[in-house]
């Protein structure tokens, strides 16, 4: 039963089968092999009801909430803002990339919209400056991978349904892991500019008065991002009306800055109605899917048989591991999210891990799947936004932060409490 | 003469929930099985775990997407207001009336569920009582006022509404977080089965009124059912009694305990010792409910229908001495 | 080719429908969060709408992201094939999942039909029949279903042409350029997207 399921999701995959309908066409081809009750009457009910869930509606909004942004100029604004503030370091313009996608992070839920952005802005400078290349197209693909990492995160979201734990709790306990992240990221990039100074380009000279004078332009970023997860916590809102909020925080923030026009609003709507019909799609037949699994008892299945091997917890844990950077090599993260959480959380469960740290831990592998050939998302973006040079550049620039991103899964493996630690402090506030 | 082999997939509560473990598992995996001499097994999954929400389960099981399925009318109501009669807010406060009333109305439940829904009544189940689990201290009935209340369906809604409270509706995942940020001041949910969530580690107050009991129940696709052998037919009718008995024993056991548990003080078995701050309503607070629970049960009879009322009256209403016109 | 415009026709009013319901169901969900922080009392609802919104949007979403191109294919294989090969492949895909939205929109179909048998009616104080949410949604799979019947015929009529050039910009695997294209330069779609083009032509 394994591995029917494994071989004909892997084939129907790789024969290029949208990543939504091959999830679906295995739920009703392992309902008609394996079960006696027709469990695709299920399908309709299943379809509404994931799809009305009130849980979800935080995704088109948050997509939306990014484009509204995006089109009135706080981005561009934000990254010259940034690279005044952290371009002395060595290292120099690669470290804005990277502060400049975190904080851009913090108002998008995803990755490839940080990476667009700050690839659009950060290349012009790269030509002008002179820095080896491929190190910084790597900086600029790593950091982009943080909006997913950095609250608010789609991938997130769509993970707190499938594994039925709180959104606000996994966007606190990704908060630390976040920063350690993001400074390891900077670290290497001063430290491998401190031993080779050539891999960087010249800093630009910049006075305090410059960088005083930029601030406000930091504002408007902050201010969503305060305003988007701060009511979260501040006991006002739930993760989905705070997305609300922030999508009308950003359309008066493009109407002030006068930059609300029917083709922005219409660029908007359509790059949201893209990427929601994507998303729910293949949420909802991953739903089915679940349904069928535990139906015909693959699930327990598959549990008792990796608790029967008795593995350690870790030699299982690094397993899972392996699996995720090998799977992320080859598959779209949130489709790869999507299609194996309901099988991994119940075993990661059952083995006495949280669920919690597991999101953390499998955002993280999600972002390490971004960043590695053949089919990584990042690099993809990095590239044909760059439009010249060898694609090969990009992933050299990418390697040693996919080595930094294995770092942060064994110090998180080392130190759950890095993730656990935060929401635990919630816990005991009140 | 031997039973025919017959296997069930069985989709049952909430696996969280103290009676899953103590009563579901080992009934349907093994006292049914050892009841029919090894013929008739089953296997049972968690609502969760099946990656279901609730509300669909009479649907599905009348789709035959799945074979035995444990639903709580409050939920599956949707289709059927009828339903809600069952378990109307305030009604029964206590475990046994409400018991009393299951059983009066179960007739009528068993008559439209077979003729409306395609489904055949196993068993009635039912929680311990819905209870208010609270940030802040609730030492009368008027401090709920202006609080936001997360509630489960319509009829819940209107009783807390009616005590003065703004009804909340939240995933069930969210509620700790939203208990522990103050988006939500309170939350109603079975006093066991809160402590299980441990929610007394994020609201340390609990308000003893018991709105109603998260009444459900066990059912079989009637089609499933017909297609069944007669033997197997009775075996199942009659061991569904002797899990619906268990049930209502081991649920009025948990219930029991559960006061003791959450606050700490008296004879706690089964769930964990907390040391929650407990209030219940006073006499005169009594009587203001009770006129609350009658206006509901009113409102509820004129969406229901006329014929609706009258069964209710004969049945569920002259067991706890309630008419509504 | 006429009936492709015509489905781009569609999807485009459905963008801008889709897009002006999530503004609203934001505002709805804003003014509630208003109400209830600081004048304790609440509409009521807001949650409830926008979970039916979002069925509706992502329901009419499906096709728009489909005439796109945007839903997930792993491509690993599919761009070391030649075109031939991939041709045969864009037709698997689409017919793959034209089986899985046809189960799909028939159990849709079933999920609206036990909605108006029961009079089904929302639990909760909007008591919202659920009819009127799930029809809308139904014809969003609806039109979906009859936007993969069409892009598999005009697929298979220009085959028949000899054009198989076209289908690949039909059905094919958008590649990443165009993808990366369109998120950064929008406005550009026009060339490719058949719901503007159709826009312009009025
Ligand atoms: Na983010
Ligand atoms: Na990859």
């Amino acid at each position: 039963m394994l591995s029917t399921t494994v071989i004909l999701l892997l084939s129907l995959l790789a024969l290029s089968v949208a990543a939504a309908a091959s999830v679906g066409i295995l739920g009703l081809a392992l309902s008609e092999l394996f079960s006696p009750l027709p469990l695709a009457n299920a399908i309709g009910e299943l379809a509404w009801g994931t799809s009305a869930e009130f849980l979800l509606v935080a995704i088109p909004l948050y997509v939306l909430m990014g484009e509204l942004l995006v089109s009135s100029g706080v981005a561009g604004r934000m990254y010259g803002a940034v690279s005044k503030w952290v371009s002395w370091l060595p290292g120099g313009l690669m470290n804005a990339n990277i502060g400049a996608s975190a904080l851009f992070s913090a108002t998008s839920g995803s990755s490839v919209a940080t990476a667009a952005t700050i690839s659009t802005l950060a290349l012009p400078e790269q030509r002008k400056a002179g820095y080896n290349a491929p190190l910084f197209l790597g900086s600029i693909a790593a950091g982009g991978t943080l909006g997913i990492l950095i609250p608010p995160s789609i991938n997130m979201i769509v993970f707190a349904l499938i594994a039925n734990v709180s959104v606000p709790k996994l966007y606190l306990a990704a908060t630390l892991p976040a920063v350690v992240l993001m400074s390891l990221f900077m670290l290497a990039i001063i430290g491998a500019c401190m031993v080779r100074p050539g891999l960087a380009g010249e800093r630009p000279v910049v006075t305090w008065r410059e960088r005083i004078e930029s601030l406000p332009h930091l504002v408007p970023p902050l201010a969503i991002f305060v305003l988007v997860i701060g009511v979260i916590y501040g006991g006002i809102a739930t993760a989905s009306e705070s997305a609300a909020l922030g999508v009308i925080a950003a359309l008066l923030l493009a109407w002030y800055k006068k930059a609300l026009t029917i083709a922005t609003l219409r660029r908007a709507f359509e790059s949201t109605m893209r990427t929601t019909g994507m998303i729910i799609l293949i949420t909802l037949s991953a739903f089915f899917l679940n349904f069928v699994l535990s139906s015909i008892g693959l699930t327990t299945m598959l549990v008792e048989f990796v608790t029967s091997m008795e593995l350690s917890a870790l030699g299982t844990m690094l397993a899972i591991i392996l699996f995720y950077i090998l799977l992320g090599c080859f598959m779209d993260t949130l489709a790869m999210l999507v299609t194996t959480a309901p099988l991994t959380v119940p075993i990661v469960v059952a083995l006495g891990f949280d669920p919690i740290w597991f999101g953390v831990m499998l955002i993280l592998l999600c972002e390490m799947g971004q960043l590695t050939p053949p089919f990584g998302m990042n690099l993809f973006v990095v590239h044909s936004i760059r439009g010249e040079g060898k694609f090969i550049d990009v992933i050299y620039g990418a390697l040693p932060f996919c080595l930094i991103l294995l770092l942060m899964l064994g110090i998180l493996l080392a130190f759950p409490q890095l993730a656990l630690w935060l929401p635990l402090q919630m816990s005991s506030v009140s | 003469a031997d039973l025919p082999k017959t296997h069930f997939k069985v989709v049952g509560g909430g696996s969280h929930n103290y009676t899953f473990g103590a009563v579901e598992k080992p009934f349907w995996e093994t006292m049914l099985p050892e009841a029919s001499g090894g013929q008739v097994t089953a296997d049972l999954a968690g609502l969760a775990e099946s990656g279901l929400k609730g509300p669909e389960v009479v649907r599905l099981m009348r789709a035959g997407a799945v074979d035995i399925g444990m639903g709580v009318f409050a939920y599956v109501s949707s289709d059927d207001a009828m339903f809600e009669g069952i378990d109307l807010p305030g009604m029964a406060t206590d475990i046994d009336t409400a018991r009393k009333v299951a059983q009066a109305y179960r007739p009528v439940l068993d008559r439209r569920m077979s003729e409306r829904h395609g489904i055949k009544l196993l068993a009635t189940v039912a929680y311990t009582a819905q209870v208010f689990f609270c940030r802040e201290p609730v030492a009368q009935l008027a401090d709920l006022k202006g609080r936001k209340i997360r509630t489960r369906g319509r009829n819940m809604a209107d009783y807390v509404s009616a005590l003065g409270g703004n009804p909340v509706t939240l995933p069930f995942a969210e509620v700790v977080t939203a208990l522990q940020t103050g988006v939500i001041d309170c939350a109603v949910t079975g006093i066991g089965s809160g402590n299980a969530a441990k929610w007394f580690e994020v609201a340390n107050n609990l308000y003893n009124l018991p709105i109603d009991w998260s009444v459900g129940f066990y059912g079989i696709g009637l089609k499933r059912w017909q297609r069944l052998d007669p033997s197997v037919q009775a075996l199942l009718e009659q061991q569904s009694q002797v899990l619906e008995n268990r049930l209502w024993d081991e649920t009025k056991r948990e219930n029991d305990f559960a006061l003791a548990c959450n606050t700490g003080e008296g004879d706690c078995q089964i769930h964990e010792k907390a040391n929650m701050k407990a209030a219940a309503p006073t006499a005169q607070d009594q009587a203001v409910l009770r006129s609350i629970a009658l206006n509901i049960a009113q409102q509820w009879g004129k969406r229901c229908g006329t014929d609706c009322v009258r069964e209710w009256n004969e049945t569920a209403g002259a067991a706890v001495g309630v008419t509504i016109d | 080719m006429a009936p492709v415009r015509i489905l781009g026709k569609v999807a485009g009013f459905g963008i801008w429908i889709g897009g002006i319901c999530l503004l609203v169901s934001s505002t709805l969900i804003v003014v509630d969060l208003i109400l209830r922080k600081f004048f304790g009392w609440s509409l009521g609802g807001a949650d409830e709408i926008s979970g039916y919104v979002l069925a509706i949007v992502s329901a009419w979403a499906f096709p728009i992201t489909l005439l796109r191109r945007s839903h997930i294919r792993v491509d690993v294989v599919y761009t070391h094939m030649p075109r031939r090969i991939r041709i045969v492949l864009d037709l698997f895909a689409m017919t793959c999942m034209g089986v899985f939205i046809g189960v799909l929109t028939y159990h849709a179909w079933q999920v609206l039909m036990d909605s108006i048998a029961f009079n089904a009616i929302s639990n909760t104080p909007l008591q919202v029949p659920q009819w009127i949410p799930q029809s809308l949604w139904f014809a969003g799979y609806l039109f979906f279903l009859v936007t993969i019947v069409v892009l598999l015929a005009c697929s298979l009529w220009l085959l028949a042409r000899r054009r198989p050039r076209e289908v690949g910009g039909l059905i094919g695997i958008h590649s990443v350029e165009e993808e990366i294209h369109e998120e950064v330069h929008p406005e550009s779609m026009a060339a490719v997207s058949p719901g503007h083009q159709t826009m312009q032509e009025k």
